[in-house]
């Protein structure tokens, strides 16, 4: 087995999202038998974009709102790869959305896991891009990522979950590397 | 789905999953191997190298 590095311990909060995101990705990857020394998480900005330093994997830590051009790039320069973007709604919503509308378009084979709490967590709580109107002094609707996507002709895998219900998060994630991997996707 | 949110209600699951080809299977020729891939230790890389920085010069 190729040594990357030591996983650390997570940062998140007790509670946290994020440990569900992580646990499904890590089983779905080795559900899959991806060997680590393929696999390569690309992580945004944020709270969610330290979950590539508790994963034995290579991983990148991307500029922010920058994940999916990184992420493009990469399977582009080795498409043996199994390419995982991940980050938070803030990161690939607001700064990141222009990168999100373009790799909709282009369609990499790519699997991009956003981490959605509706609010800037890192930062304390802001009203993020998919807050809804009401929250905090939020008066903005919120952004539907899916419904963007569904617009998209480009887009060729799309799905939510949430990491209260584990066992459908791993079956869509498993499914999303399937996808990406066998030369479809985003 | 519009529907469904002003009833407060997300859906779950796929929503969506077409056919297109990945990004990487359209725009890989078949002439270069992608560039991570690529044997840099072929003994007459830096004499292409040079050649093809030669081709640039008119």
């Amino acid at each position: 087995m190729t040594h990357t590095f030591d996983p650390v311990r997570p940062i998140w909060c007790a509670g946290c999202g994020d440990f569900g995101v992580q646990q499904a990705l890590v089983n779905a990857l080795d559900e899959l038998e991806v060997p680590v020394h393929e696999r390569l998480i690309v992580a945004g900005i944020g709270c969610s974009g330290s979950l590539q330093n508790n994963v034995t994997c290579y991983g990148y830590h991307a500029l922010h709102g920058r994940v999916l051009p990184t992420a493009t790039g990469v399977k582009l320069a080795n498409p043996e790869l199994t390419v995982i973007g991940v980050g938070g709604d803030g990161d690939g919503y607001a700064i990141g959305c222009g990168h999100f509308v373009h790799a909709l378009k282009r369609n990499p084979g790519v699997t991009y896991t956003v981490m959605q709490n509706g609010t800037y967590g890192l930062t304390k709580g802001q009203p993020s891009p998919t807050s809804p109107a009401g929250f905090g002094n939020n008066i903005e609707e919120d952004f539907d990522p899916i419904m963007l996507g569904l617009s998209i002709p480009g887009s060729s895998f799309l799905a939510r979950a949430y990491t209260g219900q584990p066992a459908q998060l791993l079956k869509l994630t498993i499914e999303a590397l399937r996808h990406s991997t066998n030369g479809r996707n985003l | 789905m519009n529907e469904l949110r002003a009833a407060g209600r997300l859906p779950l699951g796929l929503i969506y999953r077409g056919e297109r080809p990945a990004l990487e299977s359209l725009a890989r020729t078949g002439e270069f191997a992608p560039a991570a891939l690529q044997d840099i230790a072929a003994p007459d890389l830096l004499a292409r190298y040079q050649e093809t920085m030669q081709s640039f010069m008119r």
